[in-house]
């Protein structure tokens, strides 16, 4: 079930993931608000890409949305996901549960709820493999296994019979992981996989999600608010505010020389061994739009400290800005960055 | 890095050989497991400062923090409040004493009562304490305006305000008696990125125009340090390492601290860095069955057969800076080449520290 | 699991003892004396009579030496002699009980195989014309009064329809089979006696569906409550993820989850009818213990009292105890938790 060698090669062949002008809506009994208003997410192969933002920002429907899991509430209006060149939002619910679990997997945020209270652990590992046509058992089992073994479970062949309430929360965060990996897939999505976990077990899980990229290929998308976190592993980060990109690219050139004036303040608001203690952080005041409130401005224009005549009459889109980087920022365009990088 | 020391700085908290065991129970000959909570713990914190305790779960934060402000009863050991052991005191002397020391909470939501108006919330000491209503009602504007809370939002209930209006609720509540020492109980962790910030930034006003005490409990070693003058690093109900914030950031002499720090990008500089990371095997221990010995050993990359042995003991020189290791690390350890070899120390592929979940290893094991 | 199991029976006895105590107490606590009803009001006017009545009957000990001897005899499984009937108590309860075992089991048949797959189709169609149906339904099913729907079904299928048979457990023309014990139905069932079983049977079918009115409405709507619930969890969602189809996910993962609280309902239920229905079986002339028992309330005959209470206490208890045990076969975290 490995991705086959053609997706190896230049770098400029087709990305695995695809994701176009993308837009997410309430249904109408709900209030038909917007929210996610047109995205545009690239990820190749064997790639990890970050996607930041702070709640109410839409990343966690963003990852939601790949494999069609969003609420009935929900639904997609426009745009397409194309994976391995097929269109998601097209499909035929057959060919989506084949997607699922097998070419794509994905982990949630909190383990305590994510697994099955009354299945044991080594059943819910290998439920993808019967899912998509291992019918053995036996066979599935011990697949289950050597699995649990490749994330860092110790004693692997006792512990596929736990319960759930049997591993602690790294654990358990970890067989998520696990069950995800079951088939192999070329895709993980793991939303918020590290949040609610001790600092030295995100550490773990971290590096463990590095390795998976490395033995299988699989490209990651690491979803989470927590910016320095999220760069520690990622190749690229793409930063989230009210439904929409507002910057993307590598992340050594997001974090350092941001140009979008939300991540500058949200760099620059997270005390540093370089900020002087007990003076006061450069904190961006106010709080992020209701989907509801959002003007034909730029919607960070109210807190933003660079705020111009033409960002409160019409919302940037998203474009380059300096090599390999982009920022949906009318003032970056312009000027081809921000006055002043990150503290 | 300490704040000025005025000339007649006294040391408000004093907390020495806490000891909290929940258990053991008979129960029909059945002896339930002891849970050891806290053990030994000492430590003092100055009038105007604060000191960051800094643990993960299971470290024992949360109990100490109850036991100081006497929401426990600790087995031993000795509070002093003031001067005063408040470990000791009647219920009604106790009820005053409380007075000077308040709380904040780590979930807004759900520390606040959510029948209730803001308003009502933040008086709600001041009536427990007998405050006529007209007093009350302009101490409850004054620290509305003090957090940033307009009039408004005192009419409001919890639901609808944001969770930092909310957690700026519960700070206005603790300071509505005015109380010297102010326990926060990971105060900022609910709390969105950029709201984190606001709030750190109210909490570093008011300390320093109050002249405010706080014990301040975290895992984010970055915010500890930006609001704390000294840090106490806690792992399984033992301090193991206590000392001024930054010399602890930089040269870190217990391994728990140093895994802790390079698990989280000190500087911007370091984000990104992929190298240098220590990554510590196993789950930590459970604190119903602590390891023998020093409690790390079973994650420590420099344990000896001589941890399994006995405790290390916090560094009783009386120095500024302690650590309970008997092997501590040399000054510049982060940044030395041996952090490099520590990258990739982890269960799957190391079969020496591997394995027991229980964390309990014989000194075969170790080392 | 052995453990857990051991733990939950050996609770029982104390509770059994504390259930013998308080109805005791409470039965010789009611300010009436059967004395006097027993032995008309021109009898009780003789004291030698009366004292020879209360001798007799060991109505003139103390109450803790009453208790005593009822403990004693107890134990050796003799419940005594109920002063109506003059009849052994065991005896009777042979006699009454298994005619309200085979409705109960009937009747609670009937409920777990409508309501279960009814609620759980209602949660999955939530908010549709179906769901609020089945919701208006049940409603009214366990609203309508007990007695009211009883003559309601005599009245249709009985006196209008005619295919309903007469009162009783069985048909005048059929003998009761040989060596039952009192269960007409089941005996025969497992006979191949199908004349019989068929005509115990439609004798069966109207009260247990009286019966059933009330249970089917309440079960339908606690499994649809808890099958709501079950959905909500992320559980569903990564199981969704890994490419499920729904029926599975709502059989696999959501079925065992959303049956526990079920479980307890059906238990309780089940328990209820089995401290007998007074009016369906007087209604449908049921020879039950629902019947025995509203005849020694009336006459305060104490034995029969007490044996009617210690059946119906060691009823619920074994049927609790039941429910537990599944508990703890379905949700290993009882085990652990359970005390």
């Amino acid at each position: 079930m490995r991705h086959d060698v053609a997706a190896e090669g230049a770098v400029d062949s087709a990305p695995l993931l695809d994701i176009a002008g993308l837009r997410i809506a309430l249904t109408a009994e709900q209030g038909g608000t917007e929210l996610l208003r047109g995205v545009d997410l690239a990820v190749n192969a064997g790639e990890i890409v970050g996607i930041v933002g702070e709640s109410g920002s839409g990343k966690t429907m963003l990852a939601m949305s790949i494999l069609q899991l969003l609420a009935k509430e929900i639904h997609i209006t426009a745009g397409r996901i194309k994976f391995s060149g097929e269109d998601l939002v097209k499909v035929g619910s057959a060919r989506l549960r084949e997607v699922r679990g097998r070419d794509v997997g994905v982990v949630f945020q909190d383990p305590m709820s994510a697994l099955n209270p009354l299945h044991s652990v080594g059943k819910q590992v290998a439920e993808p493999l019967k899912l998509h046509g291992m019918a053995k058992r036996k066979e599935r089992m011990s697949r289950a296994v050597v699995t649990l073994k490749r994330v860092g479970i110790p004693q692997s062949e006792e512990r596929v019979r736990n319960r759930p309430f049997e591993f602690s929360g790294g654990m358990r965060q970890r067989a998520l992981i696990a069950e995800a990996l079951s088939c192999d897939p070329k895709l993980l999505i793991a939303d918020e996989p590290t949040t609610g976990l001790d600092v030295t077990i995100q550490v773990q899980i971290l590096n463990l999600l590095e390795r998976m990229r490395r033995e299988n290929d699989m490209a990651i998308i690491l979803i989470s608010h927590d910016l320095t976190m999220v760069a520690g592993i990622c190749d690229r980060i793409v930063v989230m505010y009210a439904g929409r990109v507002v910057e993307e690219g590598a992340t050594a050139d997001v974090l350092l020389r941001p140009k979008h004036p939300y991540t500058q303040a949200l760099a620059r608001s997270m005390p540093t061994l370089d900020t002087a203690p007990g003076e006061m952080l450069p904190a961006l005041p106010g709080t992020p739009p209701p989907m509801t409130e959002l003007g034909p401005g730029c919607s960070f224009a109210k807190r933003c400290s660079y705020a111009e005549e033409v960002c409160w009459r019409s919302e940037p889109e998203l474009a380059e800005v300096g090599i390999r980087q982009s920022s949906a920022c009318w003032v970056a365009q312009r000027d081809g960055g921000l006055g002043g990088g990150a503290a | 890095m300490t704040t000025s020391v005025a000339a007649d700085a006294k040391i408000l908290l004093k907390v020495a050989g806490l000891t909290k065991h929940f258990g053991p129970r008979a129960r029909f000959g059945r002896t339930r497991p002891v849970v050891h909570a806290a053990d030994d713990v000492t430590f003092e914190i100055q009038r105007g400062q604060a000191l960051g305790l800094v643990g993960e779960s299971g470290s024992g934060k949360s109990t100490i923090a109850r036991c100081v402000l006497q929401v426990e009863s600790s087995d031993t050991g000795s509070v002093e409040l003031g001067g005063v052991d408040i470990a000791g005191l009647s219920r009604r002397r106790l009820r005053l004493k409380r007075r000077e020391m308040q709380a904040i909470f780590q979930d807004p939501a759900s520390s606040l009562n959510p029948r209730w108006t803001i308003g009502r919330i933040i008086a709600e000491p001041l009536k427990a304490h007998g405050w006529s209503k007209d007093r009350s009602e302009a101490r409850v504007r004054e620290l509305a305006e003090q957090v940033g809370l307009t009039p408004a939002q005192l009419r409001r209930m919890p639901y609808q305000l944001s969770g930092g209006q909310q957690q700026r609720a519960g700070i206005a509540r603790a300071l509505a008696l005015s109380p010297n020492l102010i326990v926060a109980d990971e105060p900022l962790s609910a709390l969105d990125v950029s709201i984190q910030a606001q709030v750190l930034n109210l909490l570093i006003k008011l300390k320093s125009e109050m002249n405010l005490t706080f014990l301040f409990i975290s895992h984010d070693l970055r915010v500890t340090r930006h609001l704390c003058e000294n840090i106490a690093v806690c792992y399984l109900g033992n301090i193991v390492e206590i000392g001024p914030a930054d010399e602890l950031l930089t040269n870190p002499r217990h391994p728990y601290t140093a895994a802790l720090i390079s698990a989280m990008p000190m500087t911007m500089s370091d984000v990104g860095r992929k190298s240098g990371q220590i990554v510590l095997a196993g789950d930590p221990p459970s604190p119903l069955d602590p390891p023998s010995g020093c409690r790390f050993r079973t994650r420590c990359f420099r344990a000896q057969p001589k941890c399994a042995l006995s405790a290390p003991p916090l560094d009783p020189s009386g120095a500024d800076h302690r650590a309970a290791c008997f092997f501590p690390l040399e000054a510049g350890f982060l940044r030395s080449t041996a952090v490099a070899d520590l990258d990739v120390n982890d269960a799957a592929t190391d079969p020496k520290v591997a394995a027991d979940p229980t964390g309990n290893r014989t000194t075969d094991e170790v080392g | 699991m052995l453990r857990y199991a051991t733990r939950r029976i050996l609770s029982l006895i104390p509770v059994l003892f504390g259930v013998t105590v308080i109805m005791f107490v409470v039965s010789h606590a009611v300010p009436s004396d059967p004395t006097a009803l027993f032995l008309g009001p021109r009898a009780s006017d003789d004291p030698v009579l009366v004292a020879a009545f209360r001798h007799r009957w060991g109505l003139d000990e103390s109450l803790i030496v009453q208790y005593g001897d009822y403990m004693r005899n107890l134990v050796h499984g003799d419940l005594g002699a109920s002063i109506f009937t003059h009849q052994t108590v065991i005896s009777d309860l042979r006699r009454y009980f298994p005619a309200t075992i085979e409705l109960s089991l009937f009747a609670i048949l009937i409920s777990m195989v409508v309501s279960i797959p009814l609620g759980i189709l209602a949660a999955v169609k939530r908010g549709t014309k179906f769901d609020a149906t089945v919701r208006f339904v049940t409603l009214a099913g366990s609203s309508l009064p007990v007695f009211w729907l009883a003559l309601l079904m005599l009245q249709i299928f009985y006196l209008k329809i005619g295919i309903a048979p007469g009162p009783g457990r069985l048909s005048t023309t059929v003998t009761p089979p040989s060596g039952s014990g009192g269960f007409y139905a089941i005996t025969s069932f497992f006979r191949g006696d199908w004349p019989v079983f068929f005509d115990a049977l439609s004798h069966l079918i109207m009260p247990a569906l009286v019966l059933a009115s009330w249970s089917i409405g309440v079960i339908t709507r606690v499994t649809r409550n808890s099958m709501l619930a079950v959905l909500r969890q992320d559980y569903m969602r990564t199981a969704r993820a890994k490419g499920a189809r729904e029926t599975y996910l709502v059989v696999r993962h959501g079925l065992p989850n959303a049956i526990l609280p079920v479980l307890t309902l059906v238990g309780l239920a089940f328990a209820d009818l089995m401290a007998g229905a007074v009016t369906t079986e007087t209604i449908f002339a049921w020879p039950g213990i629902g019947l025995y028992s509203y005849q020694a309330a009336t006459s305060l005959d104490f034995p029969a009292i007490m044996g009617v209470a210690l059946v119906v206490a060691l009823t619920y208890l074994l049927t609790n105890l039941i429910v537990d045990l599944m508990y703890g076969v379905i949700d290993p975290r009882t085990r652990l938790y359970g005390r």
